[in-house]
């Protein structure tokens, strides 16, 4: 969808990171965040304000849906809360990131239709925890990446199908004993009419 | 005495009746040449006959009985179940192989085609017809009446339209849209009897389900006299009511058994 902008002259611009993964007892977990300055509220939810502890790598803007990848990097995390990053099952959780445009005078979300407009759709395949020791102070701070790699990039490496064997065929259909045989019957020989 | 001193006697005695000179010396070579070649005839007739009389009087050696047929199933378990959209011609995949009856009943089933999903145009389910059935190069054509009406082939053509009784009565084609329960006929037929797919391949039983595949059983009886001595390659014209753009697409798209799996909301139709 399309966003109209041409009465305005100047614009400002936030990502909103919408993170759905499962916790150690595998409930739903919708993390929130974004590179705004402080937290707001969109459609109802509540997107903690990150600033610039917040980064995304830069990805081409597409006419059309890519595989493009790109990372989520959020820093300054303190190292005492780092194991609360373990207990979330990451990898495999889906993740939205919209774009909202601002009014930069009033930094106001534009009532425009479309806004914020989807930016991207896809799941975390990995992600990384870096720590940064300041030998001055002697502490450190902890980074999180998050790899993510769009919805079009996991289709095209999926495989699908169902394959003629016992193990795929029961995998589907608990019971089924359709193509139990099939391994037993593989390049048999046979010999029709001998007595 | 030798053989080779038997020849040479016999060119002495005939050289001794033709006398010397180049005319005698020819008729020598070819009245020798003559004889050799008699005596040689004689040997391999003698052979002959004693070969003729041993093969009467002892047990003969097993020779390759030319009417019987050995194969390979061509089964392969890695092989990917096809979807069929519209019409199509296929082979199927073979998913059981049964030799009954003292070897001369074959039971094959052929698993042709993924069950598809609810059509998006309409919201109907997609059905599935077997149109033809083709045993090689020729196609069949199944009995009208009867109780194996619609499965019981009576008889088949070639492209020429020359009619063929050699697989009469002894090749049997079932047909299965969805599962082991749901028989159907073939397209232009009514069925005699309806028989569930495992009360036809021996073996199986109410567990051999064959949820949402689309399948043929047919079934070889051996019979030397009408020519019935191998199993033929089988061809199945198979046809899905699916078949607008959208409606394949979107069927292929959502389907979490075969396809990609994408979720309904994600997927943006009106």
């Amino acid at each position: 969808m399309s966003l109209d902008l041409t009465p305005y002259p100047a614009i400002g611009s936030a990502l909103f990171v919408k993170l759905t993964t499962f916790n150690s007892t595998g409930v739903d977990e919708v993390i929130t965040f974004t590179d705004y300055h402080r937290s707001f509220d969109l459609d109802g939810t509540t997107y903690t304000g990150l600033g610039q502890f917040m980064t995304i790598t830069e990805t081409a803007s597409d006419l059309r849906a890519t595989n493009a990848e790109l990372t989520i990097t959020l820093s300054g995390i303190v190292t005492s809360t780092v194991d609360l990053a373990q207990d979330f099952d990451l990898k495999g959780s889906t993740i939205e990131i919209y774009r909202g445009i601002f009014d930069p005078t009033t930094m106001t979300l534009l009532s425009i239709t479309g806004n914020p407009a989807g930016r991207f759709i896809g799941y975390v395949v990995n992600y990384a925890i870096d720590e940064e020791y300041d030998i001055a102070a002697r502490n450190s701070t902890i980074s999180v990446a998050l790899i993510c790699s769009s919805t079009v990039g996991l289709l095209q490496n999926k495989l699908s199908g169902r394959a003629t064997n016992p193990w795929e065929q029961r995998d589907l259909y608990p019971g089924d004993a359709g193509m139990d045989r099939v391994p037993n019957i593989a390049n048999a020989n046979y010999n029709f009419g001998a007595p | 005495m030798s053989f080779g001193s038997i020849i040479s006697g016999l060119g002495s005695m005939v050289g001794g009746l033709f006398g010397g000179g180049i005319g005698g010396t020819i008729l020598k070579t070819a009245v020798a040449g003559f004889s050799l070649y008699a005596i040689s005839n004689s040997i391999k007739k003698s052979n002959t006959e004693k070969t003729a009389a041993e093969s009467q009087n002892q047990v003969p050696k097993p020779t390759q009985n030319p009417i019987k047929n050995e194969g390979t199933i061509k089964a392969d378990q890695n092989a990917k179940i096809p979807v069929i959209y519209g019409t199509a011609f296929t082979t199927g995949l073979i998913t059981e192989a049964v030799m009954s009856n003292n070897n001369t009943r074959m039971t094959i089933v052929y698993t042709l085609s993924e069950k598809t999903g609810v059509k998006l145009s309409d919201g109907t389910a997609s059905t599935f017809a077997l149109n033809e059935v083709f045993a090689g190069e020729q196609r069949l054509v199944f009995d009208t009446s009867g109780a194996l009406a619609g499965i019981q082939v009576a008889y088949s053509t070639d492209t020429s339209g020359n009619q063929d009784k050699s697989m009469s009565g002894v090749v049997r084609v079932y047909f299965y849209n969805g599962n082991s329960t749901s028989p159907q006929a073939i397209s232009g037929y009514g069925l005699g009897t309806t028989s569930n797919a495992y009360d036809v391949v021996p073996g199986w039983t109410s567990s051999h389900a064959m949820n949402d595949l689309i399948f043929a059983v047919a079934q070889f009886d051996y019979n030397p006299d009408k020519g019935m001595t191998s199993i033929p390659e089988m061809k199945f014209r198979v046809q899905n009511t699916m078949t607008q753009p959208g409606d394949v697409m979107n069927d292929y798209m959502s389907n979490t058994r075969y396809g990609a799996g994408i979720p309904a909301g994600e997927i943006y139709s009106e």
